[in-house]
């Protein structure tokens, strides 16, 4: 296996949060250059539409202005399924705080990311709505019969309601969809992680990691101090339903939103020089989302 | 090189299968051929050893001599049986012994220490075994037994020290010395196999890695398995994992592969074993119910600090087993984290070699095949707890056949031709079969001709044999093997 590169551009950039106009604005810039479709504007916001590089899977992402709340006033992301039957929960985003004047989005061909820099949790007061993740995965051949695939996650949206996802965690809790062939999951808050939900998978030791028996820092790591580095692969219901596009896993906490320098080659066995953002850190395991386009013509080595 | 490690099985070039009963010598030689045909090398062959203490010193004779001479043959009781060949005294200045007598007769000399030299001598002429005297005082004196070729093949000899003079004892102590295939990635090892009676049974096997000793004791029951690379091995029972303390029946060791394309530490001195009831049930192994062992750029030790604990990494699933979109389960390279002792902390030490982890539970020392590989299941554990349900494996060959023809050895009294008779002409050392076939018979192997013991030098061919002992001229006699 090998990292699945999407060959489609990669996207990095900021959305203001001044005012919902501003906010608006900025995601469709990013959506634009990212290269989603823009299938119809509604009331204060938009819908967008991505595909998979193959073109073959597609999902839906809607924007537009959400709820207040006592944490201020929010934008709301909502997946959707390419027919838009399946609607996956409101994730909402808080804008127009002045002390978070920018969100930071790392955007691909059909993977969307959204936090405020260098924080893994939400700083607003009477609400957890800071960050959201959407894509459809990388699906390999051992799962061909697969029309429609999608994930969501995100914080909780209200207050005290901490959620986990791909921001703070592999593993989701309490605030997240996943959709596979028209059957969408939407999270419920007392799953119990034997339940299978929305995760990255990575290599730990196998006792139950939610205890606190006989972890050390250095469990995952080699003696030479590195971790190992694996595919992001993801799914639910324990199964690896596939890959997130353009990103790997370290099985070590990283410094969150670190920018590192990584090589890699492609199925050509041509060398790249890439660069990754830190997107997530946590104690066993680190999400690291491609910040370098890689130009179509290298082949992808991901299976 | 991919940004992504590999987690692709390494395979060794050579692993063999192989069951044996489970006493000490079937053991022994089995783990032994087993080991060597895929790349061990049998480093020391230790001989068998045993000793008998005469806390009273030994009966002397002194002259002058007298005539006529009694003639004396082999009493009841013999002064000193060794597996069976007897050895009584005589008095040298008024005895001679009998013709024919089923007993060697020894003369006694003029102290302790000459009779039971005179002993030694006898007994090292006459059977496997070496022997030699020490004095501790002028009464106390210490016989000692070392078989005359190294192996197991001599442990579990019974000495017969008469009961008056001397104690019982049994020969133990033989086995083998082996040393782990090199590559220059994997820790070189040596596993010493002996035989040493215990309350835990009478296996011993040692692992010397890093200047210094690890040691399990395995119970010497039932029906082993035994399935093995270059580098170690996974050996199972048939009455299963034993019980604790008294039966000990599993035992599974590897030194991981390093390799330093991989970001390991080529350099590094490890090794993981694991002893009986440790691992059956868990792919994690917290010395539960046995000693798991390591050695980690030190000398062999056992874990109290959870940190250090072996621990074999796969993905993080609680519950359910993980499988692919497919269906099927993933199945990676065993990575093995575990920590120095006293260090409190664990690192991934390297990858088993032909070994998996397999992200299901199966039937511990069972058997599954995976795209058309056979694996024996080394250990399994479900997904109770919120741990993760996984499976270590090790590729398991099909059996082999015994090469053809058998190997030569254990000698005796392992392959001694049972039930061989006929008659026979004696000239000194030298015997000529009349009747009967002298083909297969071992080297110091007994043999009785006209109902004296004597002890085989050589087979020459079918008809003629050489003995250790010179003899007399006798014609048409009767020879017969045990």
């Amino acid at each position: 296996m090998g990292i699945a590169y999407s060959q489609r551009a990669i996207v990095t950039g900021q959305i203001r949060t001044a005012t919902l106009g501003i906010f608006l604005s900025d995601v469709d810039i990013v959506m634009a250059q990212a290269g989603w479709q823009k299938i119809r504007e509604i009331p204060n916001g938009a819908v967008y539409q991505c595909f998979t590089p193959d073109k073959k899977l597609s999902a839906k992402l809607q924007v537009a202005e959400g709820a207040s709340s006592f944490g201020g006033t929010r934008v709301a992301f909502t997946p959707l399924s390419a027919n838009e039957i399946n609607r996956g929960f409101d994730y909402f985003i808080i804008y127009g705080n002045p002390d978070f004047p920018v969100y930071q989005v790392i955007v691909g061909v059909c993977q969307f990311f959204l936090s405020i820099p260098t924080l893994a949790t939400s700083p607003y007061h009477f609400d957890q709505s800071s960050c959201f993740a959407f894509g459809i995965p990388f699906v390999n051949n051992l799962n061909n019969g697969v029309t429609d695939i999608w994930w969501a996650n995100g914080d909780g949206g209200g207050p005290f309601f901490v959620s986990e996802h791909f921001r703070i965690s592999p593993r989701c809790f309490m605030r997240f969809n996943y959709c596979l062939n028209g059957v969408m999951f939407s999270s419920v808050n007392n799953a119990d992680p034997s339940q299978g939900m929305l995760t990255l998978f990575y290599l730990a030791p196998t006792w139950n990691l939610d205890t606190n028996i006989g972890q050390t820092a250095f469990t995952t790591k080699f003696k030479t101090g590195q971790p190992i580095n694996l595919d992001a692969l993801v799914g639910w219901q324990h199964v690896v339903q596939g890959q997130l596009w353009d990103a790997f896993q370290r099985t070590q906490a990283e410094p969150l939103d670190a920018i590192q320098s990584y090589k890699d080659t492609d199925s050509d066995g041509n060398p790249m020089d890439l660069k990754f953002q830190v997107w997530m850190s946590s104690f066993y395991d680190s999400l690291l989302l491609l910040q370098t386009t890689v130009s179509p013509g290298g082949g992808n080595v991901a299976y | 090189m991919s940004l992504i490690d590999p987690l692709e099985i390494l395979y060794s070039n050579a692993r063999a299968t192989k069951s044996f009963a489970g006493d000490t010598d079937s053991f022994i030689n089995g783990v032994k051929k087993c080991l060597v045909s895929v790349g061990w090398t049998l480093t020391e062959s230790i001989p068998s050893t045993g000793f008998i203490v005469y806390p009273f010193g030994a009966p002397t004779a002194a002259g002058p001599e007298t005539f006529p001479k009694h003639i004396v043959g082999c009493p009841a009781t013999p002064f000193l049986g060794v597996g069976g060949v007897q050895f009584s005294l005589f008095n040298p200045y008024s005895e001679t012994p009998a013709v024919g007598g089923s007993c060697f007769m020894v003369p006694a000399g003029d102290t302790p220490i000459s009779t039971l030299s005179n002993l030694a001598s006898a007994v090292t002429l006459n059977t496997p075994f070496n022997a030699s005297v020490t004095a501790q005082s002028p009464s106390y004196f210490i016989m000692t037994f070392t078989a005359k070729i190294g192996g197991p093949d001599f442990d579990g000899v019974f000495i017969d020290g008469n009961g008056r003079w001397a104690t019982l004892a049994a020969t133990q102590g033989g086995g083998f010395v082996l040393t782990s295939k090199f590559d220059p990635e994997i820790t070189q090892y040596k596993v010493t196999l002996t035989a040493i009676p215990s309350t835990y049974g009478n296996i011993s096997v040692k692992f010397t890695v890093g200047g210094g000793d690890g040691l399990i004791t395995l119970t010497d029951q039932g029906t082993y398995t035994i399935v093995a690379n270059g580098y170690g091995f996974f050996l199972r029972n048939s009455l299963g994992e034993g019980n604790y303390p008294f039966t000990n029946y599993s035992l599974f060791v590897m030194a991981p592969k390093m390799p330093a394309a991989e970001n390991f530490d080529p350099n590094t001195t490890s090794l993981f074993i694991l002893g009986p009831r440790t691992f059956k049930n868990f792919t994690f192994y917290s010395s539960s119910g046995g000693p798991e062992i390591t050695a980690l750029d030190t000398v062999p030790g056992y874990h109290s600090n959870v940190s250090e604990w072996p621990k074999l990494l796969a993905y993080r699933n609680p519950g359910t087993p993980l499988t692919a979109a497919n269906g099927k389960p993933i199945v990676h390279a065993a990575y093995i984290s575990f920590g120095k002792l006293n260090s409190g902390v664990s690192h991934i030490i390297g990858k088993l070699p032909d070994c998996a982890v397999f992200s299901g539970t199966l039937t511990p020392y069972g058997e599954t095949e995976i795209e058309g590989q056979i694996y024996v299941v080394v250990s399994s554990q479900d997904g109770g707890n919120s741990n993760t349900a996984s499976s270590l494996l090790m590729l398991a060959p099909l059996p082999a056949p015994d090469p053809v023809p058998p190997a030569p050895d254990p000698i005796y009294p392992a392959t001694q031709p049972q039930n061989r008779n006929g008659t026979c002409n004696i000239f000194g050392a030298g015997v000529t079969a009349l009747s009967g076939n002298f083909t297969g018979l071992a080297t110091q192997s007994p043999i009785t001709i006209d109902g004296i013991p004597y002890f085989i030098l050589s087979v020459e061919d079918a008809t003629h044999l050489t003995l250790t002992t010179a003899t007399v001229v006798k014609e048409g006699v009767v020879w017969t093997v045990p």
